[in-house]
């Protein structure tokens, strides 16, 4: 049987949203938002600042799209864009508030947070991703932030598919150290 | 030490620590909240125009591929064609917000990536190209950063101590001086092979470059190249290789980086070239950097040139060089010491390709016969 991808490229979509189509600038939003909400997140480490970065960088991508050549690069060119925005939200949030931490409630809603130690494991598990250096932290916060494909991180992210295998494997490997050291290592989790 | 390589725990943590799957797109209701960037980008004003950059076809030609342009181009001129060679490439811009100026103390080190300028706390400057991240130290009275990615430009704030940037690749100490290091992690358009290195080169004052495998210190406008796990080498100072070799290598990577096409062919010895477009020599592969087949080609491409001169011209005019940056990663010799082959990176924007320059001791000197 012959399979065949019913996904029109990004190369096409910005092509015909660049002629002014703007169910096909709708089709690369369905696309890329969660992954920017995602890479957002990675930066802010507060879920609802990292969806209203998501609707900063997709106004700025509709205002500026015509100014895109390579179109095959909309992924990494949005995944930049979405860098400066939280970069300016951060900068602002530094004059009036604690820089960005993981925060605790965001991922988990209140009806399935579970024991006193189970969310302490949590915490700590945030802790250490967030002590990770920021290119580790954006591969591990999109890989199971929304379960995304290595394909589609590879676009966000500008790096081929070796190099997202290679920096996850090294960034969950710190993940483990850390959280062995803290005493929540796999036992603790088999636990 | 629990069970560390064993990661379906970790994998369970993290998703049960990151994982959000409530977070649905709804394009409808941005649309409706970004009414000016949708009348941008449906409005039928014209995009905006920008200048075209004008590049040569290719950098990596070699003589039976020139051979055949210059077959093509002479056939195009006798039948008053339309002209060859120069395309249309197209840029993309990454639309840059407004820079932003990090004088102030960050509580956290944050990763700074490109295109921006960055000044340190000790008053030194990097700019980053598109691409490139770094990422400054938190500890007070450190200097330096690590370098993450890309390429930048570092000029250290003078007299005020040791200035270290620390890489993958090894540490890069410097005192009051200024130099470009460029990180590439990159897919070859030619081979598809992966390139990892580290390419550093001195504009002012001194660095020293150092990892595991060797120390190298490097003054005013000399560069070095460092790969994964091996000592930076600069074959200026590899004194395996003759001076003579040496010179020639510098000087096709000077011709390639003006887009000096008559310097870059004044490498090869186009007597012998031209002898065996003409048949007069036989193929030896030692001698010429194509097989058998391409050297026939070569006869039926230019046979008919009238002179090592006009052979010569010929060459010269087709090389295409786009003019980046070229990075040789290592030279090997041969054990007779007559025959020399490099690992080269020629990297322009964001086209990176790896070529294999040969050299060979002959007619009384080294000459290029591959690039």
């Amino acid at each position: 049987m012959r399979i065949e991808s019913l996904e029109q490229s990004d190369a096409v979509l910005v092509e015909a949203a660049q002629q002014g189509r703007l169910d096909s600038f709708g089709a690369l939003y369905q696309r890329y938002h969660n992954p920017i909400v995602a890479l957002a997140y990675a930066q802010l480490g507060d879920k609802h600042a990292a969806e209203d970065a998501a609707q900063e960088v997709f106004a700025i991508a509709c205002r500026d799209l015509r100014s895109l050549r390579e179109r095959d690069k909309f992924g990494a060119w949005l995944g930049g864009i979405c860098r400066n925005v939280t970069r300016q939200m951060r900068r602002v949030k530094t004059r009036t508030a604690p820089l960005p931490g993981p925060d605790a409630t965001a991922c988990v809603p209140a009806e399935e947070a579970g024991e006193p130690e189970q969310e302490e494991r949590r915490d700590a598990v945030r802790r250490a991703v967030w002590q990770l250096p920021d290119a580790e932290r954006e591969l591990v916060v999109m890989r199971y932030f929304n379960g995304f494909s290595q394909a589609r991180i590879s676009q966000v992210l500008d790096l081929t598919p070796a190099a997202v295998n290679g920096r996850l494997t090294r960034a969950k490997r710190r993940i483990a150290e850390r959280l062995e050291r803290a005493g929540f290592g796999s036992r603790s989790w088999d636990a | 030490m629990g069970r560390v390589n064993d990661d379906q725990w970790l994998d369970e943590a993290l998703n049960e620590a990151i994982h959000s799957d409530d977070t649905q797109p709804d394009f409808e209701k941005w649309k409706l909240q970004h009414p000016e960037a949708v009348e941008k980008l449906t409005s039928r004003t014209p995009p905006t125009q920008r200048p075209l950059r004008i590049r040569r076809i290719i950098m990596n030609a070699t003589f039976v591929k020139l051979a055949a342009a210059a077959v093509i181009a002479i056939a195009v001129a006798v039948g008053g064609a339309v002209g060859i060679y120069q395309h249309v490439q197209p840029y993309n811009k990454v639309t840059p917000l407004p820079a932003i100026e990090v004088s102030e103390i960050e509580m956290h080190p944050a990763a700074v990536r490109g295109p921006t300028t960055y000044e340190l706390r000790d008053g030194s400057i990097v700019k980053l190209s598109a691409g490139a991240e770094i990422l400054p130290l938190a500890q007070k009275g450190k200097r330096g950063f690590e370098h993450v990615a890309g390429q930048i430009d570092v000029t250290v704030a003078k007299g005020k101590g040791e200035f270290i940037v620390t890489t993958p690749y090894g540490q890069v100490k410097a005192l009051g001086t200024q130099f470009t290091m460029n990180m590439m992690d990159d897919v070859a358009a030619n081979t598809k092979e992966r390139v990892q290195l580290l390419a550093v080169k001195v504009r002012e004052g001194s660095v020293e470059v150092r990892n595991t495998q060797g120390t190298t210190t490097l003054t005013a406008n000399q560069d070095i190249v460092v790969a994964l796990n091996a000592p930076p080498y600069d074959f200026n100072k590899d004194e395996k290789l003759p001076k003579e070799l040496r010179a020639r290598i510098q000087s096709m990577i000077n011709a390639l980086k003006a887009k000096d096409g008559a310097a870059w062919v004044a490498n090869y010895n186009i007597n012998y070239v031209y002898k065996l477009a003409k048949g007069q020599v036989a193929y030896d592969p030692n001698l010429f950097g194509g097989t058998a087949e391409d050297a026939e080609n070569l006869k039926k491409g230019l046979g008919n040139v009238g002179s090592p001169e006009e052979l010569a011209k010929m060459v010269a005019s087709s090389l295409n060089s786009n003019g980046g940056d070229i990075y040789i990663t290592s030279i090997v010799m041969n054990k007779a010491g007559d025959h020399a082959k490099a690992k080269c990176v020629s990297k322009s924007g964001n086209r990176t390709v790896v070529l294999g320059p040969q050299w060979h001791n002959f007619d009384g000197g080294w000459w290029q016969i591959d690039d």
